[in-house]
């Protein structure tokens, strides 16, 4: 039987193409998520800080979990936990994009898409399958 | 495998009638350069200036930086699966014209990032301050989608590089290095007193303007595999990382390779140098378990003692680097690490975003976080408009006469993780 997995994101451009657990807020908003999605037994499955652009230089982000119920992954929680503590040291710019903004904003959503989407096939549909939870 | 790498050592590079040669002066027919670089019909228009070593010049953003090499004798062609076929490289002899450097700058995603300073406090952190540059501007037509645009600056980059190269071809070079790496079996042979070393060589692999490309392959769809070391000095490797510009390796660092070039300095005398193992940074987990494994499994398979493994940018790379060492450690084999580190401005934070107890012995490129004040420039090559957007800048960068102030990051090639740079620790 495949695993079942799903996004968690914050992207509205991810959510127009997979099945996304949505967060509505910035990249901490989506980091909090996956930790309680952690500590309810759910599994990590694309790095949380995929993409060399940096925390806070984009907040969009998006992550694939494995849905599980029962004990937690320590791996996982590892990794979201330094994860979280990683984005606190990146200064949050405060930026004025002007009439770019929109551009910006959407080359950032692109560049988040890109990074899940090449997550996404990466793991193929012989092991996986998404599902909504 | 053998390479003689002939440096033809440039001084000055200037437009000309012809572009070729003359003395230490490399001289750019300008129509033909543009009419080479621009051949695409996705391209809209090219442009191309020059930028020397002590000008109050700006290059921002950069995309790639190339250096203009060509083969003289030997398989292949320079840039294999872009640029030629798909022939093995690394024999023969290629020429270089050493000193100078094509660098692209494209507007590709809004945010924007890569600076080259000719003169002044950032150009002391940039290697390619110091060399001759021919910067190719590229605008793509209307329409165009983002890996697509990515793409057609990354083959201008090369065509550019393929023509001005041409130059060097008879051209009786100023120096010859000679490498050379024998098959597995002869090479260790040869020095069969010297610890074995080989080289692990981890290529930013993530998707959109992370990637990177091995003989024309997207190296994320790659399984780890075996380099002669030469092949990488005819752009076996070429970037498509535009991203996090302190610490890619462009296309030039990967042609000339420090760690590489450093290995065979002590081939035979103080190890025996067998090699380079490549292997990608991809963003599930489980191609890094994937990875990691066939990594550890090739290293322990070529009997070596001990390995240099360098990681390409941040974050997410930091869990294969740390994936990679654990795994060839426990098979015995030593392990040095090289990275670079996101400490905070203070330097005071945790350096990587992962971290293991067997990694105890690494090598940094420097903090990406540290602040630098770049002064006002009287020039700009690209897009000035976007100096005020860049990546490692934040509230308050931009000071009323123009100067900015930026984290390292911004830098092209500020921390190298395989040493192509200029910082360095000194004790006192």
């Amino acid at each position: 039987m495949r695993k079942e997995i799903f996004v968690v994101s914050n992207n509205r451009m991810v959510a127009e193409k997979y099945q996304v657990v949505f967060v509505d807020g910035n990249l901490d908003s989506v980091f909090e998520k996956i930790r309680d999605l952690v500590h309810q037994g759910n599994i990590i499955l694309t790095h949380p800080l995929a993409g060399s652009i940096k925390p806070h230089e984009t907040e969009y982000k998006s992550v694939v979990m494995e849905k599980k119920e029962g004990s937690v992954d320590v791996d996982s929680l590892r990794l979201i936990e330094n994860a979280i503590e990683t984005s606190k040291k990146f200064v949050k710019p405060v930026r004025n994009w002007g009439k770019e903004q929109e551009r910006i904003d959407n080359d950032l959503m692109f560049i988040d898409f890109s990074l899940v989407q090449t997550g996404v096939e990466g793991l193929g549909t012989t092991l996986y399958k998404i599902v909504s939870i | 495998m053998q390479l003689k790498i002939g440096n033809i050592f440039i001084d000055d590079v200037q437009f000309g009638n012809a572009t070729e040669v003359k003395g230490d002066i490399l001289y750019v027919n300008k129509d033909e350069f543009l009419a080479e670089a621009g051949a695409d019909e996705r391209i809209a228009s090219v442009d191309v200036y020059l930028a020397k070593p002590g000008e109050e010049t700006r290059i921002i953003p950069v995309k790639d930086v190339i250096e203009p090499r060509v083969k003289v004798e030997g398989q292949g062609g320079i840039f294999p699966g872009f640029m030629s076929d798909v022939e093995q490289v690394g024999n023969g002899i290629t020429n270089v014209l050493k000193g100078a450097a094509i660098v692209t700058t494209g507007r590709i995603v809004g945010f924007q990032e890569g600076i080259i300073d000719m003169s002044g406090p950032g150009a002391e952190f940039t290697p390619f301050s110091k060399t001759n540059n021919i910067v190719l501007k590229v605008e793509p037509i209307e329409g165009i989608g983002q890996h697509e645009h990515e793409e057609i600056v990354r083959l201008a980059g090369f065509r550019a590089a393929i023509y001005v190269g041409k130059a060097g071809k008879d051209i009786e070079p100023n120096e010859v290095k000679v490498f050379e790496t024998k098959p597995l079996a002869e090479q260790i042979n040869e020095y069969k007193d010297l610890p074995k070393v080989a080289y692990v060589y981890m290529l930013q692999t993530q998707g959109l303007l992370h990637d990177t490309y091995v003989y024309g392959v997207d190296a994320k769809k790659i399984i780890p595999t075996f380099l002669y070391p030469t092949e990488v000095f005819d752009g076996a490797i070429v970037s498509g990382n535009c991203v996090s510009a302190c610490d890619k390796n462009p296309t030039y660092v990967h042609m000339n390779h420090p760690v590489i070039e450093e290995l065979y300095a002590g081939h035979g005398k103080d190890y025996n140098f067998l090699g380079c193992i490549i292997t990608n940074e991809n963003v599930t987990l489980m191609d890094k378990e994937r990875s990691s494994n066939m990594t550890a499994k090739l290293v322990e398979f070529l009997g070596v003692d001990a390995v240099i493994i360098s990681e390409e940018g941040f974050g997410n790379p930091d869990a294969d680097l740390v994936m990679n060492c654990n795994k060839i450690t426990k098979k015995g084999i030593k392990t040095v690490l090289i990275t670079d580190e996101y400490a905070g401005q203070d330097g005071g934070s945790q350096s990587l975003a992962d971290s293991t107890p067997l990694g105890d012995a690494v090598v940094t490129g420097g903090n990406a976080n540290e602040i630098i004040k770049l002064p006002v420039m009287k020039n700009v090559i690209g897009y000035p408009e976007v100096a005020e957007v860049i990546a490692g800048g934040f509230q308050g960068s931009l000071n009323e006469d123009g100067s900015i102030i930026v984290e390292l990051q911004a830098i092209t090639g500020a921390t190298s993780e395989v040493g192509y740079g200029y910082l360095s620790a000194k004790t006192y």
